[in-house]
């Protein structure tokens, strides 16, 4: 019999070593000091920052996107919304600021989403839209729609502009 | 006598099966926590009636010179430079004392900070007027909708 044999040890394992309990009371009690605390030392109003880009006072529109939706926009009126595309003509001659206006009128902010989901199957490219809200509109109404615009349709560059 | 003979196994103090559900609802809260707070300090905002809108937004602000635009007055860096009322009634884009307060400072990025149901039309004009104040760099603090 060998004596390097692990199966024949001189000092027998006890039987509560595999005990977890021990481990399982220190991780319990280490979470009730760590979770007070963390709420006494952190701020439970977490601000973040929206990005906001303004078109110019008194800009001219630039194309600077080459695919065929050259221009969105989305203008709130007191009854609803107008969505407007400004689509390249089908003329393979058209250059670029060759253009035909699309314009559709909406009643709510979720027909509004839709037909912007169905002009980016047209140009996934462009992700830049203008967004002209009304006098009367506040803020909070704002900040909703950018960020649908920006989360959930993945327009990255939402252009804010001064309400007629 | 006992029809259904139970065992009498004795259990001192808390065991692994009461322990474990409790650590694990402890690690998801400390998760919850962490997730849904900020290491930043308490906002202070000039006007204490005044509520920040609510965005899905995730980006963690830093702070920098701030315009607020309260129930009562427009704010920058903390001290109140006009009235709300006024400008808000006005036809004027440019908000004179704001321009002139922002161009004090000379700073190239400023945030806005304004009450949930301030009309747009006022938040236009102070954008605009930090604009025109040489400010490049705009953007509006929230408060994101992950807060606790």
């Amino acid at each position: 019999m060998s004596l390097l044999n692990p199966h024949h040890r001189l000092f027998k394992r006890s039987a509560d070593e595999s005990d977890a309990r021990s481990g399982f009371f220190a991780m319990a009690s280490l979470m009730m000091i760590l979770l007070p605390t963390l709420l006494m030392v952190t701020n439970p109003q977490k601000i973040v920052t929206v990005p906001l880009s303004l078109s110019q006072a008194s800009g001219t529109f630039t194309p600077t996107h080459t695919g065929i939706v050259e221009r969105i926009s989305i203008i709130a009126t007191s009854t609803g919304f107008l969505v407007e595309m400004n689509v390249r003509k089908s003329d393979v001659l058209a250059a670029s600021g060759n253009t035909e206006l699309k314009s559709w009128t909406m009643t709510n902010w979720d027909s509004v989403l839709a037909r912007l989901g169905e002009i980016q199957k047209i140009d996934p490219e462009q992700h830049k839209i203008y967004v002209r809200p009304t006098s009367e509109h506040n803020a909070q109404t704002v900040i909703g729609w950018l960020d649908s615009l920006q989360l959930n349709l993945t327009f990255e560059n939402v252009v804010l502009e001064h309400p007629e | 006598m006992n029809l259904f003979s139970h065992r009498t196994q004795r259990t001192n103090g808390l065991g692994v099966a009461t322990l474990a559900p409790m650590v694990d609802i402890f690690t998801i809260l400390v998760i919850a926590v962490l997730k849904a707070s900020s290491p930043q300090a308490p906002v202070v905002l000039p006007e204490g009636s005044m509520e920040l809108p609510l965005s899905n937004q995730e980006n963690i602000s830093v702070e920098h010179l701030v315009v607020d635009i309260a129930k009562e007055g427009i704010y920058v860096d903390g001290f109140r430079v006009t009235a709300r009322e006024y400008w808000e009634q006005s036809e004027d884009i440019l908000i004179s004392e704001v321009y002139s307060s922002l161009q004090q400072h000379a700073k190239k990025d400023v945030k806005i900070r304004v009450d949930k149901d301030v009309p747009w039309s006022l938040i236009s004009k102070t954008l605009h007027t930090a604009q025109q104040a040489g400010y490049e760099d705009i953007e509006m603090l929230v408060i994101s909708s992950s807060s606790l």
